[in-house]
């Protein structure tokens, strides 16, 4: 067992050991960060604007007095905090809807599927325009919204896995001796799904964090007072050439996290299924 | 195969190259023409039709109205060339000019002005001035060039309203009452409009002003990111910018090829109580006045990182005509008073809701911190557009707002927000007050100047000192921003883009 | 063959309703009227002409009604009226269109001309320092937020350096996009060739002795191509929407911006229009995907 776990841990590469040691410092920095850097993301201290890093904070200040440093640390738990919550709903929608989908097939399978066409048909960005105008800005729009955009992923990638695990020799068998549907799906397809799953997951958590990023431009993000990192970049974004920090450091911040997920995902695929394209599965 | 490969790259990597070295040779470059100016500028008209669409300066340029702004803000003459106000100051008698021409070659007569102040006074044409108009009584046409308009009451302001309504030739409306291509007197023609990119608009030879327009072509960009607007002047692609986001300003002022200029108007930033229907503690006089003096206005003024932005009080800047003397007594702090008066109203800590427009959230942030020492929590919602910030507005469900108030041309119009039955009510907390409306008439009605700023003291006093159903904290210019192949370019009081004496129509381009 | 387009195309219909029901349903759900978004606070319009405008609209209808009444003139191809500029919506869609397309295509294209080579390069020299450093900066490429790159080119080389103007060029605008494409393309065809030069029918072509270089280019080249078309075909459909971003930062007048914007004003016809759009494209893309997989890879069999 031991060794089985240490072989695929050297098939995933350094990919594997990199993304993991960025995501753990990530959540870290989320769970513990506040309770290091003892500053309050929402002070504002008008005799430090837009001062640069040094002296009192360490990261400097925003056009609102307010220390980068705090706001990094606080937005991780926010940015990482929505994208789990968006991935797990987006899993919990997504999941079920491709194994229904993958193991029943014929017009089960066909409305599923359109029904995720329904979804995907509108661009990922209109959707959650859509989503949150009408339930407001918040943190939990933002999920729903999210939620409802990456389902379609979790929806087809199962679905596709699904079907090739359905083929094979122990479904058959399994089916033969009069196993019931849920039984199968829950003891034998789901566990061997699990890792497509898994990877999906993981590149999803970046795709969320890139997709907050991007709504807080278009100004569609939670509640002003929430320093989610992609709304700290939209705030500094007009002061880029005057004073980058400001907007540097959250997009630095970004970036690296969505590095790591995505490092991480890669190094799963390849430590646990090397011979199947999970990220693949459109068809 | 690797150098098959690496063959491969590199014809893709020159593919791109020339791709887009044509690309960028291929690119239209209006501001290369010597005789075009190009303007980048937000919002978007909402119409072609001049009457209907939100009242923007590019509209200006083709189209006009009776009377006009000049350079310091003094209403003067324009389509007319002359008024007479009768002894009961209700009928005014317009001499129009005789030698204006409409841009599909016809002379303008009263009967055309007529006509056009009836449209917009009528209420299925839903344009954009109609409710001013419902002052009109009649509209008589005494010859060709008289025409002669009688209000139902007394109103000084009536020659400034009228800037903003625009004379068309009656037969620029279609069958179905719309106006796909409007036919007006301006110094340029209407010529094309993208909606959403792009307004275009041509010299019109036989302008009432001879020797302008100066340039040939007008092109109007819509463009809504500021910096993209600010990056497009910097660039050269834009001749002209409005509305430079404050904090850039400085990256402008250092570039030799551009002129920042600030505008003498004001844009005002307001704190606002919902007085419609005054959520919990709010309803008490003495809770608002604390609040009032728990801001730091400095503070606030700062928040809007305009290097012309000043602490005041009311809707004009000290130097402007109608800025009146009023103590303001919330100029500084008193955290103390603020708590004194919380205790004495009974109200101990409580939370409420502060709405405001996602533009100006950093001002909304700014004051809840501020009103945090004196146990208020406020919550921020922070509406991504105007449709959203309006429809939370009519719920009349929120503590209190923070907006900001733009120029008029009339004190009227600014005061017209607080009066009882205004549509515009909405903006102001849906304050009512029969005292107060007698205020605002009689400010509205007195034909002399100096009587009317002593109403529009005794109001404002009523509104902010009296009953605190708003604060008013700062004030500040408009920034403007082109380059300096722009000749003769002036932004002056009233920031249109053609008004009597100045404007684009006076601007020519050094090649 | 066929009857799989056919069939497919069929069950497109139910979709499209779906969706234009969707649509409907949530526009109307979002708080703000069209008739109170054109009046800001400088109109001056009283409330019964706002009334008057309303009942023009047809928006004092049951929402139903309206619905039913939209979907009768769509079919007979009239998308109406734009209530924010009072222009035809078809007239708008079809401006913008065009502009959105022409950045899809040339950014697919760049992304294309530069992921493809360096795609087969990584491939081949797996494992190698080469290969960890192309794949990270492929990585890095998608983890970078659009409008921040979008941004820093202009930034850079149009204001800086004045390579390019900063308005109505292509060039920056289709860079922003194709560099997120080629790195999700390069990932792609990289992880598809290294699947395929290790499959069992290389070996075999191998043993028949095929020139290596003939061997990469008419056996794998064309497997690991199948791949990469169908990621391409989804990339193209979801730059429809990425595109929107991308628009706003480079003012590019296409239909993404022409959507976001009706959104704020409310301009319900042409949302309903544009999305249609997008769901129609999407759906056409899909099958176009679907119907080249089957081409390319002659193993696929449709019932």
């Amino acid at each position: 067992m031991l060794t089985t776990i240490g072989t695929r841990y050297r098939r995933g590469g350094p990919a594997l050991s990199v993304g993991a040691a960025i995501v753990l410092i990530m959540a870290l920095l989320a769970l513990f960060g506040p309770l290091v850097v003892r500053q309050d993301p929402q002070h504002e201290d008008f005799h430090y604007l837009l001062s640069p890093p040094g002296g009192p904070y360490l990261l400097g200040t925003d056009d609102l007095g307010r220390s980068i440093l705090a706001r990094v640390i606080y937005g991780a738990r926010v940015s990482l905090a929505i994208s789990g919550l968006s991935t797990a709903a987006a899993v919990l929608v997504g999941a079920p809807v491709g194994l229904v989908a993958g193991y029943q097939q014929g017009w089960i399978d066909a409305v599923a599927m359109r029904l995720t066409d329904g979804v995907l048909a509108f661009p990922g960005v209109l959707l959650a325009l859509l989503l949150i105008a009408t339930l407001g800005a918040s943190s939990s729009s933002v999920v729903v919204a999210l939620g409802i955009s990456f389902a379609p992923l979790f929806a087809r990638t199962i679905r596709a896995s699904t079907l090739v695990e359905r083929e094979k020799e122990y479904i058959t068998a399994a089916m033969a001796s009069g196993g019931s549907v849920a039984h199968i799906l829950r003891r034998h397809i789901a566990p061997n799904v699990a890792d497509t799953l898994l990877v999906q997951a993981t590149l999803c958590l970046g795709l969320c964090v890139l997709s907050e990023a991007t709504l807080s431009y278009l100004g569609l993000s939670a509640a002003p007072e929430v320093p989610s990192w992609g709304r700290m970049v939209f705030e500094g974004q007009r002061l880029l050439e005057l004073t980058p920090f400001v907007s540097l450091m959250p997009l630095l911040a970004i970036s690296v996290t969505i590095l790591g997920f995505n490092l991480l995902g890669n190094g799963l695929s390849d430590a646990l299924n090397s011979n199947r394209q999970a990220w693949r599965g459109t068809r | 195969m690797v150098a098959l490969a690496t063959k491969a790259l590199a014809t893709g990597v020159l593919v791109v190259l020339v791709v887009f070295a044509f690309a960028t040779v291929g690119a239209p470059q209006p501001s290369a023409s010597a005789r075009t100016i190009t303007v980048g500028f937000t919002p978007d008209i909402t119409s072609a039709d001049p009457q209907v669409s939100n009242e923007l300066p590019p509209l200006y340029l083709f189209a006009e109205g009776l009377t006009s702004k000049d350079p310091t803000g003094k209403v003067v003459p324009f389509l007319a060339q002359s008024w007479t106000v009768s002894n009961d100051g209700r009928t005014y008698t317009f001499r129009l000019r005789p030698n204006v021409l409409f841009h599909n070659g016809r002379a303008l007569t009263a009967e055309d002005v007529k006509l056009s102040l009836e449209r917009v006074k009528n209420p299925a044409t839903a344009a954009f001035r109609q409710a001013d108009m419902r002052l009109v009584q009649s509209i008589t046409v005494i010859d060709p060039h008289t025409v002669q308009i009688t209000l139902d009451k007394p109103n000084a302001g009536f020659p400034a309203i009228l800037v903003g309504v625009f004379i068309i030739a009656p037969e620029s409306v279609g069958t179905d009452g719309k106006v796909m291509k409007p036919i007006a007197t301006g110094p340029f023609q209407f010529s094309e409009w993208a909606p959403g990119d792009r307004l275009i608009v041509q010299r019109f030879p036989r302008y009432w002003q001879p020797g302008l327009p100066k340039v040939d072509t007008v092109v109007v960009r819509m463009i809504s990111d500021p910096t993209a607007r600010v990056n497009g002047v910097r660039a050269g692609d834009l001749d002209l910018i409005t509305d430079v986001e404050p904090a850039l300003v400085p990256l402008l002022a250092r570039d030799p090829a551009l002129h920042v200029e600030s505008a003498k108007t004001t844009i005002y930033g307001h704190v606002t109580f919902n007085m419609k229907n005054p959520q919990g503690p709010l309803a008490d006089v003495r809770v608002r006045r604390a609040i009032a003096y728990a801001l730091d206005k400095t503070q606030l003024v700062r928040a809007r990182e305009s290097s012309s932005a000043v602490v005041n009080d009311q809707m004009y800047r000290p130097g402007e005509f109608w800025h009146v003397p009023l103590p303001d007594a919330f100029a500084t702090r008193d955290v103390a008073k603020a708590q004194a008066l919380l205790r004495d109203a009974g109200a101990g800590s409580f939370s409420t809701e502060l709405i405001t427009l996602q533009t100006y959230e950093r001002v909304a942030l700014v004051i809840q911190q501020q009103l945090r020492p004196i146990g208020i929590d406020v919550k921020v919602t922070s509406l991504p557009d105007f449709a959203s910030f309006q429809a939370r507005l009519m719920k009349y469900d929120y503590g209190f707002l923070s907006d900001t108030g733009y120029p008029r041309d009339d004190p009227s119009q600014l005061f017209g927000f607080w009066e009882t039955g205004s549509p515009s009510g909405i903006y102001r907390g849906g304050f009512s007050d029969p005292a107060l409306d007698q205020m605002l008439v009689t400010a509205r009605t007195a034909s002399d100047p100096d009587a009317r700023k002593q109403a529009l003291r005794a109001a404002l006093d009523f509104i902010e000192y009296q009953k605190v159903a708003t604060v008013i904290y700062s004030g500040q210019g408009e920034v403007w921003a082109y380059r300096t192949r722009l000749r003769g370019f002036y932004m002056g009081d009233t920031q249109r883009f053609h008004y009597s004496g100045a404007g684009l129509a006076y601007t020519s381009v050094t090649p | 063959m066929a009857r799989f387009v056919m069939y497919r195309s069929l069950q497109t219909v139910p979709v499209l309703f779906f969706v234009s029901i969707a649509v409907f349903a949530s526009l109307h759900l979002v708080p703000g009227d069209p008739v109170n978004a054109l009046f800001p606070p400088n109109a001056s319009v009283t409330a019964d002409a706002k009334i008057a405008l309303r009942k023009q609209l047809g928006l004092d209808r049951p929402l139903p009604a309206q619905y039913l009444m939209w979907l009768e003139r769509v079919l007979e191809g009239d998308f109406g009226t734009s209530i924010t500029s009072q222009r035809p919506v078809g007239w708008l869609v079809q401006a913008a269109w065009p502009r959105t397309g022409e950045l899809a295509v040339t950014s697919l294209g760049v992304g294309a001309l530069v992921a493809v080579p360096v795609g087969v390069l990584l491939a081949t020299r797996q494992g190698t320092v080469w290969d960890v450093l192309g794949s990270a900066t492929a990585l890095l490429g998608i983890s970078f937020p659009t409008f921040a790159l979008g941004i820093l080119l202009m930034l850079v080389f149009a204001i800086r350096l004045h390579w390019v103007p900063s308005l109505d060029s292509i060039v920056l605008p289709a860079l922003t996009q194709g560099v997120g494409i080629a790195a999700i393309l390069i990932r792609t065809l990289r992880a598809d060739l290294i699947h395929q030069l290790h499959a069992e029918y290389i070996r075999t072509a191998h043993a028949k002795g095929l020139a290596e270089r003939v061997v990469l280019v008419r056996h794998v080249l064309r497997n690991a191509l199948v791949g990469t078309v169908t990621v391409s075909g989804w990339i193209f459909g979801y730059q429809l929407g990425g595109a929107v971003v991308v628009e706003r930062v480079f003012a590019w007048p296409g239909i993404g911006l022409l959507t976001v914007n009706a959104i704020y004003n409310r301009d319900y016809p042409v949302v309903l229009a544009t999305i249609l759009v997008f769901a129609v494209t999407y759906v056409f893309v899909n099958l176009v995907v679907d119907v080249a997989y089957g081409v390319l890879d002659p193993r696929v069999r449709y019932a």
